[in-house]
């Protein structure tokens, strides 16, 4: 080996333990000499190198692994707070979609009779014609008399829109509710609760509840109304 | 579900406190190699040691894809080392010279020759291409080889730049109060 070769070797790895290296410097003074001062001198570089770390570093270094695992804790609860929130809201909207629903339209039509008994006696005669005007926008219409009409305004049973007249009859002015056809929405064919008894049926625009006082015969006005708005 | 959690909360939680012992005992090993290597490359102590706890942190979210203990040098190194690129992406301004930092450090010095922070103000000033190197053999006892893999380089190449870190680091240091005089 050429002393320009071991040098180069040398400087680039001065603690080697190659065979060939060692025994160059064995056989030349000079090149042992060479190793020497280079090992001096790669032992200052590594004592300077050695540059003082910080002490807590580990423990930093440690300590926020650890934040990290709660951090993670905390998503994961939070996620489960976020589920059990979905969850809740859910059923929250489950209940309030199906409530009117659950609750047929005969019974919502007199509870709402039971909170406005007013638009009885505000009654003043309403025109067929004014009727229909309404009814069309559910597509509805009423063919023939079914009587003097009192009144006739869009109210809302629970959700649904609905068209609320009151009719003149025999017995006492009823109230017909005229809601647009749902073939699903709980509709009896009859139905009473405190003062009130009803009716309902559907046509093939309008599901149509007719309700009067539990006095009242009401199967003449149902009849009527049917028989006219089969007729549409 | 509720049943299944319960059981799987227990070998998480064994799951865990191995990942954590493993974690420990890596940071314990390492540390210090590391957090000095950061300095050299960085020339900073401050944000070396922020991207080492940087590079801990990515090491423990990812300590699972570590299989082999022996390749956690080099794992943690590659880590660092992506780090510190994406601090120069993130952030142009915290570019520090290392020249300035070695200012505060030398001025301890300036009678003293050959003392540990005269070689490290020659160190610093080494190119990077021949500093990363040195440092990858002083530090961590790395052979040319794994050198070579872990910057992606010809052994050859990093064999040169071996040569070539010492030959200027001894040269520089045989005439320190000359290249004083000269930059004075």
């Amino acid at each position: 080996m050429g002393e320009l070769e071991f040098r180069r070797r040398i400087y680039e790895d001065p603690d080697s333990r190659d065979e060939d290296l060692l025994q160059e410097a064995e056989s030349n003074e000079s090149s042992q000499k060479f190793w020497q001062e280079t090992r001096a001198l790669n032992e200052k570089i590594k004592s300077a190198v050695d540059i003082p770390v910080p002490s807590d570093l580990a423990d930093k270094l440690i300590l926020q692994s650890t934040f990290q695992d709660l951090a993670r804790q905390k998503k994961r609860s939070r996620v489960h707070l976020a589920m059990a929130a979905s969850v809740a809201f859910v059923i929250g909207m489950t209940f309030t979609m199906w409530s009117p629903t659950q609750q047929d339209l005969g019974h919502a039509a007199i509870a709402h009779m039971n909170h406005s008994p007013a638009e009885f006696t505000q009654a003043s005669e309403v025109s067929i014609e004014e009727v229909n005007d309404k009814l069309s926008s559910m597509g509805a219409q009423l063919i023939g008399d079914i009587g003097r009409i009192y009144s006739a305004n869009f109210c809302r049973l629970d959700f649904v829109k609905s068209l609320h007249v009151v009719v003149d009859t025999d017995d006492g002015p009823v109230s017909v509710f005229f809601t647009p056809y749902d073939k699903d929405s709980a509709l009896p064919e009859r139905f009473s609760e405190d003062s009130y008894t009803g009716e309902g049926f559907r046509s093939q625009r309008a599901n149509v509840m007719v309700v009067g006082d539990k006095n009242t015969d009401i199967t003449e006005i149902t009849k009527k109304v049917k028989a006219s708005m089969n007729r549409a | 579900m509720f049943k299944r959690n319960k059981n799987d909360k227990v070998t998480v939680l064994s799951d865990v406190m191995k990942k954590q012992q493993r974690y420990e005992s890596l940071v314990r090993a390492l540390h210090t190699d590391i957090y000095r290597y950061a300095y050299w490359l960085i020339g900073n102590k401050a944000i070396a040691e922020d991207v080492v706890q940087e590079t801990f942190l990515r090491a423990w979210r990812s300590l699972d894809s570590l299989k082999d203990e022996k390749a956690a040098k080099s794992w943690l190194i590659t880590i660092l080392r992506r780090e510190n690129a994406r601090r120069f992406e993130r952030k142009q301004f915290d570019l520090v010279d290392i020249d300035d930092v070695h200012v505060e450090d030398h001025s301890a010095s300036l009678e003293a020759s050959h003392t540990n922070d005269e070689v490290r103000k020659h160190i610093s000033k080494l190119d990077e291409e021949y500093r990363d190197p040195l440092m990858l053999q002083v530090i961590f006892g790395f052979t040319g080889e794994e050198i070579a893999e872990q910057l992606s380089l010809n052994k050859n190449t990093v064999n040169t730049r071996l040569f070539r870190a010492r030959s200027q680091l001894k040269e520089s240091l045989e005439q320190p109060v000359l290249r004083g005089q000269a930059n004075g």
